[in-house]
């Protein structure tokens, strides 16, 4: 049998790598307009005259000598693994700064090709590449792209195609050549690249380039924070998906025309322990398959959307920028806003994210952070929209939390040994997101979390079913009463708790249907949606924290969430019933 | 007579104005940093903005340094 045939797509961070394996392969990649979306390999099939081949979508990296850990991933694999055909992609306008890289895999041996991408805003900004000229100098195949509009693609193909096909003899001979330094290949790429392009024409000032600076700067640029703070996280997500929707999907649909049938359909079954598990309070239909359907799927579908718009614009660079400064008294850098703020989305993402920092005192920061206080798209959305009629109790929860976090992380960085390195990074351009590329990454994160969120709804039914006839939650709840009852909190949200363990945002949910028969208080209600936030990562994340900081580190940081989550919900009890801020 | 300038740390720059770089004040960790962003000795880079971080222009791309980097860095102002 033949050895299957390998092509690695490689190249720095943001040129394109993740476009051009979605238009190559069957498989799709997350885009994304920042450095460092992919941190892992995405493998796909290339099909090319009936023929097909491997393709592997790879990590940015800058050179072959790695520094982070997502840059190991690539050049371990290219060291490592017999590509039959390497393909690097660069970006036209910042040709002269990506040669360097291309002389480094040369030297590897590998065949190459070079695809220079994003011809389309080269020509925006005045310049015409000669693309000939770069191919006779390297004596490699190179192809212009314009990835994200599929030019160039099929002339991409069939170019891989024959390179796979090519005798070795037939192959162009790389101008490869050995050079003492990193300093002298970027001497010669630039030397190189200023001999193949030229700009005749004056270059477009476009209302993004404006609008950038505005959201780069000092003053405005946290105005415009604000701004999208309101109008997408909270009227859109919060006020929109976890309101509106959630009112029309769970209550007009859901409860009042599915739920209605599906009990008439349940008339007939008689085993008291089957009808228990369907459509016992914590039962398939009323909380499985609810909570996950008509309760979180709406908000998570909308926070997806808004996400996706912050990350293909290119917002999140210049907001790592931003908050630099501030990030620094938690013992991190502008870095890891990227990761956390990825948190919001969905935290078992995010840890594995945490990759991209450079040291493990960062790492471990980082995944500590999103394991205690990042709330998860859809909990964040319920909360929101739980609290959205009471502005008053919104702050004091989100005051709590900033501080809490912000608390953690400084004391982090006081006791952990070591320092935080300093911060440096690319700011893409800022993009116009494509339609197209927006909706097919909302759809893969959803396609995603139902396949996350399907087997776990079954087995927290189940378990709950399992719990309930045995007699053992009542045991559980009897045992969570003190501590909820230490936090001024009623024993209802005892089962709310075990729920939260089991996934973030079923906690929420529980909590958001004890708000709806008005069980709670105001400040019970405020300290009750903080220690849900701040309570234990979901079971995924859990896992992945153990996976990316191993079993010593993960359990440190299991304990360190339970004792913060409870004493912080202690504390701003007392302090709301000294203070009448409510 | 031409007056000859002498390199001062890219933090001394005002904002707005170019400056060539003359060398990198670092070890090999933060000087590879740099490197891999495209600033090394040789390069122009003008300095767009100054707080909370430097942002700087280095042909058609920007990159953001924090101001222990951007202190490492002697230019020549032009
Ligand atoms: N204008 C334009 N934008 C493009 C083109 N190709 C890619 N982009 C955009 O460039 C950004 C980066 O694309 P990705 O495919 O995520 O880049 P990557 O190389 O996989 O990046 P990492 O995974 O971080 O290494 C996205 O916002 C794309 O929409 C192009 O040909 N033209
Ligand atoms: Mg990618």
């Amino acid at each position: 049998m033949q050895k299957e045939k390998t092509i690695f797509l490689v190249g720095r961070p943001n040129v394109g790598k993740s476009v051009i394996f979605n238009q190559i392969s069957d498989s799709y990649a997350v885009v994304s307009n920042y450095p460092g979306t992919t941190v892992d390999i995405s493998t796909g099939k290339f099909k090319y005259n009936k023929e097909t081949f491997t393709v592997k979508d790879t990590p940015g990296a800058y050179s072959l000598t790695p520094f982070s850990e997502e840059e190991k991933v690539t050049v371990t694999l290219l060291k490592e693994k017999g590509a039959a055909l390497v393909v690097q992609v660069v970006e036209a306008k910042n040709l002269d700064k990506m040669l360097s890289l291309t002389f480094q895999l040369m030297e590897t041996g590998h065949p190459l090709i070079l695809v220079v991408n994003m011809m389309d805003e080269a020509a925006k900004a005045g310049l015409v590449l000669d693309l000939k000229t770069l191919e006779e100098k390297l004596n490699i195949p190179v192809v212009g792209t314009a990835a994200a509009r599929g030019t160039g693609i099929n002339e991409l193909k069939k170019v891989i195609g024959r390179e796979l096909n090519a005798k070795k003899k037939d192959r162009k001979k790389s101008n490869s050549r050995s050079f003492t330094g990193e300093l002298e290949r970027q001497r010669e790429a630039k030397k190189i690249a200023k001999e193949v392009m030229s700009s005749p024409k004056r270059a477009e000032v476009s209302f993004a380039y404006k609008l950038s600076f505005l959201t780069m700067h000092p003053l405005w640029g946290l105005f415009f924070l604000g701004l999208v703070l309101y109008y997408g996280l909270y009227k859109f997500v919060g006020v929109f998906g976890a309101g509106v929707l959630v009112d029309f999907i769970d209550g007009n649909l859901y409860q009042e025309m599915f739920m209605p049938l599906l009990t008439r359909l349940g008339q007939g079954i008689t085993l008291p322990w089957l009808k228990q598990l369907l459509y016992a309070d914590y039962g398939l239909f009323n909380l499985g398959l609810r909570y996950s359907m008509a309760v979180v799927l709406p908000i998570v579908t909308s926070f997806f959307l808004f996400f996706s718009l912050l990350e293909d614009s290119g917002y999140l660079p210049r907001l790592a920028m931003l908050l630099d400064k501030l990030f620094k008294t938690f013992g991190l850098n502008g870095r890891s806003v990227i990761p956390l703020i990825l948190g919001l989305g969905c935290g078992t993402m995010a840890v594995m994210s945490t990759r991209t920092l450079e040291t493990s005192r960062e790492r471990f920061i980082a995944v500590l952070l999103l394991a205690l206080g990042i709330p998860c798209s859809a909990q964040l959305g319920l909360i929101l929209s739980i609290l959205a009629g009471q502005p008053r109790a919104l702050a004091v929860w989100g005051f709590s939390l900033v501080l809490i976090l912000a608390a953690v992380g400084f004391l982090c960085n006081k006791i952990l040994p070591g320092y935080h390195p300093e911060f440096y990074m690319e700011i893409p351009p800022l993009r116009l997101p494509h339609l197209t590329g927006l909706l097919k990454k909302t759809y893969a994160r959803i396609k995603w979390y139902m396949k996350e969120v399907f087997p776990l709804f079954l087995l927290v039914s189940i378990i709950m079913w399992v719990g309930n006839m045995s007699g053992v939650l009542d045991r559980v709840i009897l045992m969570l009463l003190p501590p909820l009852a230490a936090m001024g909190l009623p024993g209802e949200l005892a089962p709310i708790f075990i729920l939260g363990f089991f996934r973030r945002d079923y906690g929420a949910a529980g909590l958001y249907d004890l708000v709806k028969e008005g069980l709670l208080s105001g400040p019970q209600l405020v300290v009750a949606s903080l220690t849900l936030s701040l309570f234990l990562p979901c079971i995924a994340q859990f896992i992945m924290v153990v996976k990316e900081q191993g079993p010593v580190r993960g359990a440190l940081i299991l304990v360190s969430v339970i004792f913060t989550a409870f004493g912080a919900g202690y504390m701003v009890n007392r302090v709301l019933t000294i203070l009448p801020l409510l | 007579m031409r007056k000859i300038k002498t390199a001062v740390p890219l933090t001394d720059l005002k904002k707005g104005s170019t400056g060539t770089v003359k060398e990198i004040n670092a070890g090999w960790d933060r000087k590879r940093k740099l490197f891999t962003l495209g600033i090394f000795p040789g390069e122009q880079v003008t300095l767009v903005q100054k707080n909370p971080v430097l942002l700087l222009k280095l042909g058609y791309s920007f990159v953001a340094v924090d101001h222990s980097l951007g202190k490492t860095i002697k230019v020549i102002e032009i």
